[in-house]
């Protein structure tokens, strides 16, 4: 009987200088250092990760670690849905505005595609059913239109309003 | 913060929207998100309009109607200018420039879409039909469309819902303009047509349109040599749709000949007309297989179902006279990943029923559709208990007699399975000859405990 190959850790240092140290298959989570791995072959120099704060790369590893079994996600088919997120999921994204944004720039930097998906999808049930003005307070965004432009813009696409 | 999204992410999060209507929302926001959504909401726009189409037809052609008003926007001023002088009604803000240039920003197309939207607005706008008038729009905006559009994802010339009667073929217009169109055709991954385009067209198209993935051919009459080139001329052809008129027989050697030394489809689907199966052997990555055509029968399946097609997963075979011992050895020779199954036909080979029941055994316990229409149905599955303890992932259980004989009652199978129907289920059909007694019944319903199961079966009280 031979029991699973012993993985060797990665070691990640995010902007601040912080180390982690996680399982290879957990890194390989993310398509960018999965390639710089490859690339790269075994090391023990920490991978420097200069856009991604420590608190924040935690949240990404807890992330990659509980999804470490799942399967590589299928073909992007662009018909994704907003009311398919599981408890675990839902519950990780319950934090606020600003570590949500962190969290989607990070997981668009590090290539990992489900946690992408994931956080985009809680923003845009964030969105659905709002209108402009709810939109731009819940996101705190100003409105740069002249109210010319923004006329024009609602009257040429006029045919998409309803329901 | 989310203000200084990159564009990237925040065009992501739109894409998740999915809707047009929580996207009309968003371009209103401020100018990078309307940036970001406005190309988004205009990759298919006729998409939105047409789902109306089940609810409201006021609705839907309203919309079509303010639809077609930024098209026209968008035309040259000459153009808008015939149209006043033809007594079409402009507004205001349709008679300066537009915002965006949004014929570019146009994924699908399909010309009988334009061609309908135009209808309604002459008919809306204009109070009459004119056929002049509406041809000269048709023109205009088909041809705006093909000139600005930079990468074309579907082509079509098929009628939604079939219900634009005559058909119209605009191949011949758009067949003039094509030149225009290169850079765009060379994306199409999807083409969809109605069987009376000319071979000309298919000629010219299949020098520009090389990376077509999913063909789809609607009421096709009589063979194409110039469709059969561009078959031949598609570099990965992955999924064909073939659906011949039910009127007359015809021969389609062309395009049945363009098949040969194709191997790429996962994805076949033939009604009314089946060409050899032969043809498809080499086809070793097939998911998807549907055979519909009853005044039929299958070609060359004798020799097909000793080929192996590990990845077929959807099945779907009606035609008149099947053999269930080819098909049983075609699930045996799959993964065994079926999840759709749906046979209807005549069984020529009664005595083998028990193969197919045990490939059902073996090689589907992945099933969600269980679709069946044999005589002497008890013989070709397992019993009720043991079905619904071997398949848990059924949604949709349809079994069905074409002659009712023995009359039997399922009360007791039913009270017994009742425990092992699985969430999932929502809709289970049995043979007519089959039925429940009062008793039973209500211990099925009671031990069930749900009301969302639409079960079809007769109740004898």
């Amino acid at each position: 009987m031979t029991g699973a190959p012993e993985q060797r850790n990665v070691k990640l240092t995010s902007s601040e200088g912080t180390e982690f140290k996680v399982e290879r298959d957990v890194a390989e989570k993310s398509v960018l250092l999965k390639n710089m791995l490859e690339d790269v072959g075994e090391s023990d120099m920490a991978i420097p990760l200069p856009n991604v704060t420590g608190p924040i790369l935690q949240k990404v590893i807890e992330y990659c670690i509980h999804h470490r079994d799942d399967p590589v996600p299928a073909h992007d088919d662009d018909t994704k849905k907003t009311d398919d997120i599981d408890d675990w999921d839902a519950e990780f994204c319950k934090v606020d505005q600003g570590t949500l944004y962190e969290l989607i720039l990070a997981s668009n930097y590090l290539d990992i595609k489900p946690l992408l998906d994931l956080t985009c999808k809680t923003v845009a049930n964030m969105i659905k059913g709002k209108s402009p003005e709810e939109i731009r307070k819940t996101f705190n965004i100003a409105n740069d239109f002249t109210p010319e432009e923004e006329e024009q813009v609602r009257r040429e696409n006029e045919w998409c309003e309803g329901r | 913060m989310f203000s200084k999204l990159p564009t990237e992410c925040l065009l992501e999060i739109l894409k998740t929207l999915n809707s047009h209507h929580n996207l009309y929302q968003c371009i209103l926001v401020n100018r990078a998100w309307c940036n970001a959504a406005i190309p988004l909401i205009w990759s298919d726009p006729w998409k939105h309009v047409y789902e109306y189409y089940d609810e409201d037809e006021e609705d839907e052609e309203g919309l079509s109607e303010l639809l077609l008003s930024t098209f026209i926007s968008c035309l040259s001023e000459e153009d808008r200018n015939f149209l006043v002088d033809s007594g079409v009604i402009l507004m205001d803000w349709m008679k300066k420039g537009t915002c965006f240039d949004y014929p570019a920003f146009l994924r699908h197309l399909n010309f009988n879409d334009i061609s309908y939207g135009v209808k309604i607005f002459i008919s809306r706008n204009v109070g009459k039909y004119d056929l002049n008038l509406t041809n000269f729009l048709i023109e205009r905006i088909g041809s705006l469309s093909v000139k600005k559009v930079k990468r074309l994802d579907f082509l079509g010339f098929i009628d939604r819902f079939n219900r634009i009667t005559p058909h119209i073929d605009y191949s011949s217009f758009m067949l003039k303009i094509l030149p225009e169109a290169t850079i765009a055709l060379g994306y199409v991954r999807k083409f969809v047509l109605k069987g009376d385009i000319k071979p000309e067209f298919f000629y010219d198209l299949a020098n520009r349109c090389r990376s077509i993935e999913d063909l789809e051919i609607h009421d096709i009459f009589k063979d194409n040599d110039g469709l059969a080139y561009l078959i031949r001329s598609q570099n990965s052809l992955r999924s064909f749709y073939l659906e011949a008129t039910n009127k007359k027989t015809f021969e389609i050697t062309s395009i049945q000949n363009a098949f040969i030394g194709i191997d790429s489809l996962i994805c076949l689907r033939m009604k009314n007309k089946l060409l050899p199966l032969k043809l498809f052997l080499n086809c070793t990555g097939l998911q998807k297989l549907h055979l519909d055509s009853i005044r039929d029968d299958v070609q060359d399946m004798e020799e097909f179902v000793n080929h192996i097609f590990p990845e077929l997963k959807n099945l779907r075979i009606r035609v008149r006279n099947i053999s269930i011992n080819h098909i049983s050895l075609l699930i045996n020779n799959t993964r065994g990943h079926i999840d759709e199954l749906c046979i209807y036909g005549k069984v020529k080979d009664l005595e083998n029923a028990f193969k197919f029941r045990d490939s059902l055994d073996k090689k589907c316990t992945n099933l969600c559709t269980l679709s069946l229409a044999f005589q002497h149905i008890e013989n070709f599955i397992p019993s009720l208990p043991i079905l619904f303890k071997t398949f848990k992932y059924l949604k949709f259980l349809d079994l069905m007699l074409s002659v009712s004989e023995n009359q039997r009652n399922i009360g007791e199978d039913l009270v017994e399975i009742a425990p092992h129907i699985q969430k999932q289920l929502d809709y289970i059909h049995f043979p007519k000859n089959w039925y429940c007694d009062e008793e039973s019944r209500k211990k099925f319903f009671n031990i069930l405990d749900r009301n969302d199961l639409d079960i079809m079966m007769r109740q004898i009280y």
